[in-house]
């Protein structure tokens, strides 16, 4: 305590941090991140200027970005911020590109469109239209599978070095969303040639008041095509040793899906680190295709990747 | 200053003399150091090709006691076979200094175009800012210039978000 207060006395007594050449100040500040610039804006004018500078922003702007993104700004920390907010639809409206806000670094979502849909191409499984709220000009609704996979891949080449990524489902449910609710699913996310460091886990696509305890309802499921007279069917519960159990309350809510900002909802589906100088393919899965029953009202917007929350 | 001997003195021919440089500070106080030493600096590089026959450059930003640690730092970088972690842990103890000093450096680093030392310096003191507010900064430096609160409230309000 005594060696912090002797320490900060002499700095208040010590070289005015103002007289250092605006340039120098920015140098300083372009070795900080992206929220400590804004944080240090307020301290003086100088510093606002040095903050706001093209020369901190630069730095902090992988460089590919001045150059991909067809939109006015008048300073590179306009685009950096625009790149935070407003996605940038690259690869032929494929995938999206954006900033993570505190760290810069890149996040990209995969379209529908982008990730391989078993039976995705077959117009009585799954239909493709366009959604007002998405950033991509369709998504991808499942009518009715047994058999659900998406798989989706992409180059670490494409993200930020030295990075713990997530990926996330990106999904809404209709008024038809049907077969989720005690059915898990399987979600994997790996280095396609790590078969060690790929983790699997089983995660609900249904919200957790839907999925505790049992249904005491008898259930019924729809049975033939939607927009046909579709009659329905009893479901046995009790054939193959009744639904799974709920999952325990004790394992949070990282097995069920968050709400969105943007108002779609989203399931993780693991992590993965991306290292300085090794490039490779990484895999993310969402798999159902053991329970065997049937599956509706899914509307998969695509999968994201991002930092993950919390870790460098 | 003269190169260690090598193994097979008869055999190679005897190493060229290196070419020394004369730095004068703002002082008067001189300073010798290698050419190559001296390149490092962008400014210098450029005196030394314009002025070809003189070996004595004036340094007239930069007091005697700044000027002899910013040629040890730059005789030390253009030193052959040292590693990496060796000089890593020698650039940590070099800016273990004062504010006063620090800023000297960076100073004299920017004047005289030195990447590496000047990266050094502002490194130092970024890492003495990261995560700080506005009011943790102040008490850390003197700030003359410091903005009046209904200035720093603007300025807060547009970057609100990194507050939160």
């Amino acid at each position: 305590m005594a060696a912090a207060a002797s320490e900060a006395a002499k700095g208040r007594d010590g070289p005015d941090f103002s007289e250092l050449p605006e340039g120098c100040i920015a140098s300083v500040v372009s070795f900080t991140s992206p929220a400590d610039a804004c944080r240090l804006a307020p301290v003086s004018s100088l510093f606002k200027s040095a903050c706001d500078s093209d020369a901190v922003w630069a730095s902090f702007l992988p460089p590919e970005c001045r150059h991909m993104v067809p939109r006015r700004v008048s300073s590179l920390k306009e685009l950096y911020f625009s790149l935070c907010d407003d996605p940038v639809l690259v690869d032929d409206g494929k995938m999206s590109f954006s900033l993570e806000r505190h760290s810069g670094k890149k996040c990209i979502m995969l379209s529908a469109r982008a990730l391989f849909i078993t039976w995705g191409d077959t117009p009585r499984y799954w239909s493709w239209n366009p959604m007002p709220d998405s950033r991509f000009s369709e998504v991808a609704e499942l009518i009715n599978v047994c058999w659900l996979e998406i798989r989706g891949r992409i180059s670490s080449r494409m993200l930020s070095p030295g990075t713990r990524y997530a990926a996330y489902l990106v999904f809404k449910s209709t008024p038809t969303f049907f077969g989720f609710d005690f059915q898990s699913v399987e979600v994997g996310v790996g280095f396609v040639d790590d078969e060690v460091g790929k983790r699997e886990r089983s995660v609900y696509l249904s919200g957790e008041n839907n999925t505790r305890g049992r249904q005491t309802m008898p259930r019924f499921r729809r049975i033939g095509v939607r927009f046909l007279p579709t009659p329905f069917e009893l479901v046995d519960d009790n054939r193959d040793g009744g639904p799974p159990p709920a999952p325990a309350s004790a394992e949070g809510n990282e097995n069920h899906p968050k709400e969105r900002r943007d108002g779609w909802s989203e399931i993780e589906l693991g992590e993965f680190l991306t290292k300085d100088g090794e490039d490779g393919e990484v895999e993310m899965s969402v798999m159902e295709t053991k329970g065997g029953n049937w599956k509706a009202g899914l509307v998969v917007e695509g999968i994201e990747i991002r930092p993950k929350e919390g870790k460098e | 200053m003269s190169s260690p001997p090598s193994a097979s003195a008869s055999s190679s021919p005897p190493p060229c003399p290196k070419k020394m440089i004369t730095l004068r500070s703002s002082d008067g106080a001189t300073f010798e150091i290698e050419e190559t030493a001296a390149l490092q600096s962008k400014t210098l590089e450029n005196m030394i090709h314009e002025n070809c026959a003189s070996t004595l450059i004036p340094v007239p930003n930069i007091t005697g006691e700044v000027l002899a640690r910013v040629v040890e730092f730059c005789s030390k970088h253009a030193e052959a076979g040292v590693d990496d972690e060796s000089l890593g842990a020698w650039d940590e103890e070099f800016v273990a200094v004062d504010h006063t000093t620090l800023f000297d450096y960076i100073r004299a680093a920017n004047f005289l175009e030195i990447p590496t030392l000047l990266d050094l310096g502002c490194q130092t003191v970024a890492d003495m800012i990261k995560g700080k507010t506005p009011d943790e900064i102040k008490k850390t430096f003197k700030i003359t210039t410091a903005c009046t609160p209904e200035e720093e409230e603007e300025v807060r309000g547009e970057n609100q978000w990194a507050f939160e």
